[in-house]
């Protein structure tokens, strides 16, 4: 059985006088999600994509459709069966820059989630930190700094050291690099590959940028207009896209004919840091 | 060149800001100190030395029974002073709980509380303090209780707005993503980040709060004798202006330059708070 | 021939943690017609060595060394003659479109300002320039009336471009302007840079590698506040000298998105000797030794490895 199952969702923003302009943001999407495996969204901006992310992180909640995981139906699931789905399914935003309370130093922020999850003394909540921080290659002295001393790369990567002390299994990763510079994006990227390897970790990965998303993933659905509009494994997509949407997003100011690289897989094993 | 980057080097830049702050600070431990600093019993009559001028005895003369204006005008301080200062804590508290669960909530519980501020900011001025103190009777405590209903509205619209701001962020998202309950989510993210504006109303309210005392006072609505404030003295000293004037410019002097004080250190606190929120360099 | 020369520049900021060295000893001349690209990280210095240039640095920071422009020095002009430079002469195009314009004017206010107050064109004759002006980045007329906020970032941006060329000025400076925007957004606006900066030089200042490589003649990398390479485009693309050019080009998702190992450094702990070589594959003991210095090897290229 799947991890993920997304059925028919869909989400609609009502506004003005009386609730009566409506707009359907996200329209009858479906999809899957295995343990271990990573689905990759591409969309523009104003596709949905954030929306998606965040009705299948249980943010929002569906107009229609439902989203069941783990078994569980996510609208129906209520006090402890929705905490533990909350840890176990976790999201990363894309901005650093409001990734973190900016009033709160960095060991306060990543100590978070153990103090709303597990009653632990302050000596071990300390120790839990410094070993998140090292589990992530952050610095000591980074853990008294306050958000806006850090640059994005270790913000992002504290955002990831703060969800993994929860063991979760699913990571919706809405436009993660994108606020990144190139090196940085390498480094988190490679993280992220290696904590999947690591711990058999399943990832939504959503991003505007293709060659990050045919890089990081197992299959792939293009989003356009709130719907996907092509869905299936990933060289399949690339390599023969049916949609012309997806071919416009492709090829878009390439030379036609000239498809996108798609990195193999084998030769990209990454180098330890 | 001062310390630009620790915030009491800039405060200290701001320097009308500073010196307010030094004269309320003064003028608090007097008010605290009053037994000790005050050379005479403020309720002690002494008909034979009634509205006597400024002298040694008695630093700023006595008035028509003979009380030392300078113990009373200390002593007046802690009413004065501690009445700012209650009704503005007491309605930034409340203002600031109505305006986090309005935006926080939304919907009907906002609309509500909402409707209810613009009912509060419609009514004209001190009209509605007045008519609250006028109704429940003069005294201290109903004094506080007329102006606290009538000041935490501003507070609650000014919360509101931020918590409006606040709430989409990504680190707010992140704590519900984790499991957080929504009171952890206020306490811990939403009010810290709300404080700044408070912090500023606040020091504005405390002068606005003491003039409106004053005034109130000075009607006959507040403190009642023996028990007094500047604006209760105030009212006294009207019969005896030409006769003796230290009666009228003493209170009258202090009420101003405490006012002033107030609203110079909420200029330079609202200075220092806009520069810290807009200081996102890195460098 | 040169049109701006840049010498010996630093420039320190003065931070909580003591003077910081932003810009190390830059040397680098932007040739007339030429479009020289800046890359480098977060951090490394580059925008500051942009806003140097317009005469735009903070408050508290503190520039010395030449760069000079029609004959003067730059950093020795009083701020009457470097108001007088902006715009006409140098333009920059700053990062963020939203927070570079006014919220509450409309475009067309904010473009037409340029001819009414800087250029003194006469009154008849602003309207016709203005929409010529925008026509040329390629802003339908029928929009001048609409707000930023109505915008999308590209549109915005190209807002951004046609403010900066209005005045005709000889050398563009851009600042990470494709940062955020969609793929095929991005690469329109490339095009649109490619078109107005046929005529005149620019100094293309960008993390995103491939943009540069699209846009300059020439490539300058930097690192922690130095610049470690300079060469032409396709001779950098093709033959990276440097390690840290290597590893950013690996580091592209076209080329397998490879890390490069570590972090760059805070510019307070810069490392003793070459200040990459604590992340450096081929570093030596030299390297954690000597500063090398940045050294002409021929053909336009320039290194800076021991």
């Amino acid at each position: 059985m799947a991890l993920l199952t997304v059925k028919n969702l869909s989400k609609c923003f009502t506004s003005g006088f009386l609730r009566k302009k409506r707009r359907w943001v996200v329209r009858q999407v479906s999809l899957t999600i295995d343990k271990g495996e990573t689905l990759g969204l591409i969309g523009e901006s104003g596709s949905g994509k954030t929306t998606l992310a965040r009705l299948v992180a249980g943010l929002i909640k569906p107009t229609t459709g439902r989203i069941i995981f783990d078994g569980t139906t996510l609208s129906s699931a209520k006090g402890g069966r929705m905490r533990s789905i909350r840890k176990a399914l976790q999201i990363v935003f894309q901005n650093p820059e409001t990734a973190f309370n900016p009033k709160m130093k960095l060991k306060d922020s990543l100590a978070e989630p153990l103090h709303i999850h597990e009653k632990m003394t302050r000596k071990a909540v300390a120790g839990k930190v410094m070993d998140m921080a090292r589990d992530l290659a952050l610095p000591e002295e980074l853990l008294d700094r306050y958000p806006h001393q850090l640059s994005g790369g270790q913000i992002q990567r504290a955002v990831l050291a703060r969800l993994l002390c929860l063991n979760p299994r699913l990571i919706i990763l809405d436009e993660p690099t994108s606020m990144l510079d190139v090196s940085c994006q390498a480094q988190i990227l490679s993280l992220l590959k290696e904590i999947q390897q690591a711990s058999k970790m399943a990832y939504l990965f959503i991003s505007h940028d293709l060659e990050v998303v045919a890089h990081m993933s197992d299959a792939i659905g293009v989003l356009h207009g709130g719907r996907l509009v092509e869905y299936g494994p990933c060289e399949q997509v690339l390599e023969a896209p049916r949609q012309p949407h997806t071919r416009y997003l492709i090829h878009g100011e390439r030379e036609v004919g000239d498809p996108v690289e798609v990195p193999d897989r084998r030769q990209c094993m990454m180098r330890q840091c | 060149m001062t310390d630009t980057f620790s915030p009491i080097g800039r405060l200290a830049d701001h320097r009308l800001a500073l010196a307010g702050g030094i004269l309320i600070l003064m003028v608090s431990l007097m008010a605290v100190l009053a037994p000790h600093v005050a050379p005479h019993d403020p309720r002690q009559t002494d008909m034979d030395q009634s509205l006597t001028a400024p002298n040694r005895t008695f630093p700023l003369g006595t008035n028509k029974l003979g009380r030392c204006v300078l113990s009373q005008m200390i002593y007046g301080a802690r009413v004065t002073l501690g009445v700012g200062m209650g009704v503005v804590l007491v309605s930034a508290l409340v203002g600031m709980i109505l305006g986090v669960v309005s935006g926080y909530y939304g919907g009907m519980v906002d609309e509500v509380i909402m409707r209810l501020v613009d009912v509060m900011f419609a009514l004209p001025g001190i009209l509605p303090a007045l008519i609250i103190a006028g109704l429940l009777g003069p005294g201290i405590f109903n004094l506080m209780l007329a102006l606290t209903i009538t000041a935490w509205a501003g507070y609650a619209r000014i919360v509101r707005s931020s918590v409006l701001t606040i709430k989409p962020l990504p680190f707010v998202e992140s704590a519900k993503a984790l499991g957080a309950s929504h009171l952890y989510i206020m306490r811990v993210h939403i009010i810290p980040n709300c404080l700044a504006p408070v912090i500023v109303l606040a020091t504005f309210g405390v002068a606005r709060t003491i003039l409106a005392v004053s005034a109130l006072s000075f009607l006959g609505l507040g403190c009642q004798t023996p028990n007094f404030d500047w604006g209760a003295m105030l009212k006294e000293s009207l019969l005896y202006m030409r006769t003796a004037p230290h009666l009228l410019v003493c209170p009258g002097l202090a009420i101003m330059l405490l006012v002033l004080a107030f609203n110079f250190l909420g200029d330079g606190l609202r200075d220092l708070m806009d520069v810290q929120a807009n200081r996102k360099q890195k460098y | 021939m040169v049109l701006l020369d840049i010498h010996q520049l630093c420039v320190r900021l003065a931070t909580r943690a003591g003077m910081v060295e932003a810009n190390s000893n830059i040397n680098l001349s932007i040739h007339q017609d030429e479009r020289l690209g800046l890359i480098g990280e977060t951090g490394c210095g580059k925008s500051i060595l942009g806003h140097a240039l317009v005469g735009l640095l903070p408050e508290n920071a503190v520039a010395t060394g030449k760069i000079i422009y029609g004959g003067r020095n730059l950093l020795a002009q009083p701020e009457a003659a470097l108001q007088k430079i902006r715009g006409r002469d140098i333009a920059m195009i700053f990062q963020d479109p939203r927070s570079s314009l006014n919220p509450v004017l409309t475009v067309y206010e904010q473009l037409m300002e340029i001819y009414r107050y800087r250029l003194s064109v006469p009154r008849n004759q602003i309207r016709a320039k203005t929409i010529r002006l925008l026509e040329r980045v390629g802003i339908d007329a029928q929009r001048m009336d609409d707000y930023p906020h109505q915008f999308s970032g590209g549109m915005l941006q190209r807002v951004m471009i046609a403010m900066a060329i209005a005045f005709q000025p000889p050398l563009l400076v851009a600042d990470e302007i494709t940062k955020g925007l969609d793929r095929p957004v991005k690469w329109k606006i490339v095009d649109l840079i490619r078109d107005v900066t046929a005529d005149r030089s620019m100094l293309l200042i960008t993390h995103d590698l491939t943009v540069a490589r699209a846009l300059c003649d020439r490539i300058a990398v930097m690192y922690a506040g130095e610049i470690v390479e300079i060469n032409r485009t396709e001779s950098l693309f093709n033959t990276p000298a440097h390690p840290y050019t290597r590893g950013l080009i690996s580091a592209l998702p076209a080329s397998g998105l490879h890390p490069i190992a570590g972090q760059a450094p805070g510019l307070t702990g810069l490392p003793h000797g070459c200040r990459f070589h604590p992340r450096c594959e081929i570093s030596e003991h030299i390297c954690s030794r000597r500063h090398p210095q940045l050294r002409p090897l021929g053909n336009d290229h320039y290194l800076r490895c021991s």
